[in-house]
Formats: structure tokens, C-alpha cells, sequence
């Protein structure tokens, strides 16, 4: 088969058409690091990305996501209480949990990448596989592909483009780390403890209050963390009204942070309290209190 | 003050996604809520298309996000794109779907019947990625260039799960004729996408 036969099997190749003999030799000579037909078939399965995305665009139900972010959740708790039984993995709170050491995968096959296209005759029996046929051809190919090509310069903008996404996100950390000091740094700093209400009672929290900055912080601990389409908000409760400071999501270890912008009049805060509310929050309470404190400690 | 283009959207969209695939392999469920939050329009409109039935294309979706959780290892970001990985995964699992049903339809010597239920689409989901939503208009406005015939061969053998001779014999076409609508379908697609059908969509940003 020559070339130009070659490439005229990429959109068919893309679609998972073809079959057969034509199938076996498009994926040898892929396999053998033709260039042309490497590039054809990226347009290909860029083609094809395009497809889905012509399928009618339809509210997703709000039902699926739930159950999805359950299961998830679930499994999330199952692996952790197994890791917390295993006696050398035991690690203290502070320390950031690592991959997770064991993961619920018995019951999924994998899908290999590049995922393989769909067979367009089920009943065919399939040989040894695509990756099991090349992957010897493909382990000297790949070597001599990195040095020759531009693989290791994508490699390395990839990279790039990561270490600019953890930047981001170290400036966005050091902007709260600093209005966090702004508030700490206050002569007149306040310390308002909240306690574990009914739901969780180990729960706690305080929040650190500058009264010269209207500003103030907000910490919670040992808060289960919310159930799908739920999240936790935080209210001030002034002259007996309360007032949404916002909701705040919880991290894994059941730790919370959360910077309030503008509590206005010291004067007029008689409380704070945390609640659980449909996600995104509400302008009144409705859910369930979690944790709840006065104003009346005063520190400094 | 320039529109971003199609490389620079992709590669945005890209590098957010292969961040958060990252953190989903590192056990953050958070991240998998935001992965299924910037995807779930396209899992599940994708396989609605593909079986036409809501409560099958919601398995489907959940199997397909339930996989990313248990098997975000799989995902290379070296070796291509998060948007093509998944989009393969889920036409693959939709297609296998199809036929299950196909064959099981056959065994009963009964009807398909696809309870298509007529959802009214929507104009936008907000939590897509702007990358997404760029490719749904350009999609559509390829689709509408391209000639009836071959556009009705493409969409029946992307969104049919069909081979080329199932093509032929529901189109009522001889099968050469039906192979080159589909492949002169894929080439037009490819020069009418222009930029979002580039090989180096992803690779090519930074440069």
C-alpha cells in the first residue's frame, strides 16, 4: 500500500470504520512512525472532537449529578477509614493526605490511551490488541521520535504551562495569606469561639475579627463535610437578623477558611453561626446549625 | 485588546482539566466535581444523540464519570488532549451500549424501540469551558456548509455506531458511494473547522 492510500485511511481510522486487513495495516504503519499520517489523524480526531460537540446541547439533570458526587463522596470516607485502620499510615492532621493508597477499581476495565476506537464488527474475534502488537516498534520509535522531533520541547511547555497554573495559584493563596494578616495584625483583635451544635458537636471554630478593618476571619474544624448540593454558610447575626457572609467549601480533613470583607458595625454583632444550606447558599437560613458563638470574648 | 483564538482557548481549557485530573488521581473529590461540573453538557447531550434514550444516557454518564474517579491514572496528558480522551471514552461506551441493545433487540426478534424523549435544548451551560462552547458554534456552522449527503453518512456513522455497509443498506446507497461521502464529509470537516481542527491544537501555544 503506498502513502497516499495510507492517509486516505485516517477519517475512516478516526471513526472506527474500519476493519479488517485495512485496519491492520493503517495501524503497522502508524506504528512505524509515518509522520503525514500521524498529523492527518490528530485533524481526524479533532474532527471528530468537533461531532460531539453537535450533539444538541440539553439540561443535564440535576438528579445525576447528584448521584455521581455520592458515590464519589462514599467512596472517598471508605478508602480514608480503611487508610485510618491501617496502623503506618496514620498521619496527623496537618499533613496533606497523599494519593490515595488503595482505590475501589475491581469492578472497571481500564481504557487504554489512545483510547481504542470501537470495533465495528462485535462479533469479529480481536487479536493480541493494538498496544500489545506495536508497543516494541513503538518503545524505539518513541526514543527516536523524542530526539528527532519536537516532543521533548512539547513536554517541556506543558510543564510550563503547569508551574504558570501553580503560580496562579500561589498568588492567589499569598492575596488571602495577606488579608488574613491584615485582620490578625489588628491591636484591637477579637476572638469569637463557636461551638459544636446539635449535628456535630465536636465541630469547632473562631473567627478573628479586626474591629479598625470591619474585617475578619473565619476558621472552622472537624466539620463533616457537606452531602452533594449542599454547602456550608456563614452568617452574622446582627440586632437578631442574620446576614450572609458567604458560603465556604470544607477541605478534606474537615478544615475550613474563610475571609469575611466587611463586618460592619462591631457594635451591632451579637453572634456568628454556620449552617447547612442548599448549594450556593441562601439569604436566610434554613438548614441545620452547625456551629454558633456569641460576641463576648474579648482578647487583647 | 484580541479575541482569544482557538489555540489558546484549547490549550487553557487543557491545562485546567490536566490540573484537575491530577488532583482527581490524588483522591480530590472536589476536583472531580469541578471536572463533571465543565463536562457533564457534553457526556451526556453526546449520549443522549448516540442512544436517544435519557435514562440510559444518564448510566452512561455516571459510568463515565465514576471511571474518571476510579481511573484518573489512565489519563496521559502527554500523549493528547483531556477533551478527545474523554469524548473517545464516551463515544466508545455509548456505541458498545448501542449494539448491546441492538443484539438484544435482535434476540427477542422485537423492535428497537428508542424512547426518544423530546428535551428542548438549552442556549448555554455556563460551567462549560469557553473552548467547548467556541466548538459548538463552529460545529454547527461547519455542519451547515456541508452538503446534505454527506453530512447524513457522517452523522449516521459518528453518532449511528454503524459500519459502512449498515450505512449503505439504511441510506439505500451503493457502498463505495457511501465510503466516499464519508471520508470527502471528514475532509470538508477538516478545512471548514479550520484552527479547532489543527493537529497542534494543544502543542502549539506557548510558541
Amino acid at each position: 500500500m503506498d502513502q497516499d492510500r495510507f492517509v486516505e485511511l485516517a477519517p475512516d481510522y478516526a471513526l472506527g470504520l474500519l476493519e479488517g486487513e485495512d485496519l491492520e495495516q493503517f495501524e503497522r504503519h502508524l506504528a512505524a512512525g509515518c509522520e503525514a499520517c500521524e498529523l492527518e489523524l490528530a485533524r481526524m480526531d479533532a474532527v471528530g472532537d468537533a461531532l460531539a460537540c453537535a450533539a444538541p446541547l440539553v439540561p443535564v439533570p440535576d438528579a445525576l449529578r447528584d448521584r455521581v458526587l455520592g458515590v464519589v463522596y462514599t467512596e472517598l470516607d471508605e478508602s480514608k477509614a480503611r487508610a485510618a485502620q491501617a496502623p503506618t499510615i496514620a498521619a496527623p492532621a496537618a499533613v496533606r493526605p497523599g494519593p490515595a493508597v488503595d482505590m475501589p477499581q475491581a469492578t472497571y476495565s481500564p481504557d487504554p490511551w489512545p483510547p481504542q476506537r470501537p470495533a465495528v464488527t462485535p462479533a469479529e474475534p480481536k487479536g493480541p490488541g493494538f498496544w500489545g502488537r506495536v508497543a516494541p516498534a513503538l518503545a524505539v520509535a518513541g526514543v527516536l521520535a523524542a530526539a528527532l522531533t519536537g516532543v521533548y520541547a512539547y513536554q517541556l511547555r506543558q510543564q510550563l504551562t503547569l508551574v504558570r497554573a501553580d503560580l496562579e495559584r500561589v498568588q492567589a493563596e499569598n492575596q488571602e495569606f495577606a488579608r488574613v494578616l491584615d485582620v490578625v495584625g489588628s491591636p484591637r483583635l477579637r476572638v469569637i469561639a463557636l461551638g459544636g451544635q446539635a449535628p456535630s458537636p465536636a465541630s469547632e471554630g473562631h473567627v478573628l475579627w479586626s474591629p479598625e478593618s470591619k474585617k475578619a476571619v473565619f476558621y472552622a474544624y472537624g466539620l463533616p463535610r457537606p452531602p452533594a448540593g449542599k454547602d456550608y454558610q456563614l452568617w452574622v447575626i446582627e440586632g437578631g437578623a442574620p446576614r450572609s457572609e458567604g458560603v465556604f467549601p470544607v477541605d478534606e480533613r474537615g478544615q475550613a477558611t474563610h475571609v469575611l470583607p466587611d463586618v460592619p458595625d462591631p457594635a451591632g454583632v451579637g453572634a456568628f453561626a454556620v449552617t447547612l444550606e442548599p448549594a450556593g447558599g441562601l439569604a436566610q437560613p434554613s438548614g441545620e446549625i452547625f456551629l454558633a458563638g456569641g460576641v463576648a470574648e474579648k482578647v487583647n | 485588546m484580541t479575541l482569544p483564538t482557538a489555540r489558546q482557548l484549547a490549550s487553557e481549557a487543557n491545562a485546567f482539566d490536566t490540573e484537575l485530573m491530577a488532583r482527581v488521581c490524588a483522591r480530590d473529590a472536589n476536583a472531580l466535581r469541578a471536572i463533571y461540573d465543565r463536562h457533564s453538557s457534553l457526556v451526556y447531550g453526546l449520549g443522549l444523540k448516540i442512544l436517544r434514550d435519557p435514562t440510559e444516557a444518564e448510566g452512561l454518564a455516571q459510568d463515565v464519570f465514576l471511571h474518571l474517579w476510579r481511573r484518573a491514572d489512565l489519563f496521559d496528558g502527554d500523549r493528547g488532549a483531556f477533551l478527545g480522551w474523554l469524548v473517545s471514552i464516551t463515544r466508545n461506551r455509548a456505541i458498545d451500549r448501542l449494539r448491546a441493545r441492538r443484539t438484544q433487540a435482535a434476540k427477542t426478534d422485537a423492535f428497537e424501540v428508542e424512547r426518544r424523549a423530546d428535551i428542548a435544548p438549552r442556549a448555554m451551560d455556563p460551567n462549560e469551558t469557553a473552548y467547548v462552547g467556541e466548538l459548538r458554534g463552529a460545529v454547527a456552522r461547519a455542519l451547515g456548509e456541508l452538503p446534505e449527503a454527506p453530512r447524513t453518512a457522517l452523522e449516521l456513522a459518528y453518532f449511528g455506531g454503524l459500519s459502512h455497509a449498515e450505512i449503505a443498506q439504511q441510506l439505500d446507497t451503493p457502498l463505495g458511494t457511501v465510503k466516499a461521502r464519508i471520508r470527502q464529509g471528514m475532509l470538508r470537516m477538516r478545512d471548514l473547522l479550520g484552527d479547532f481542527a489543527a493537529a497542534d491544537l494543544i502543542a502549539d501555544t506557548e510558541g
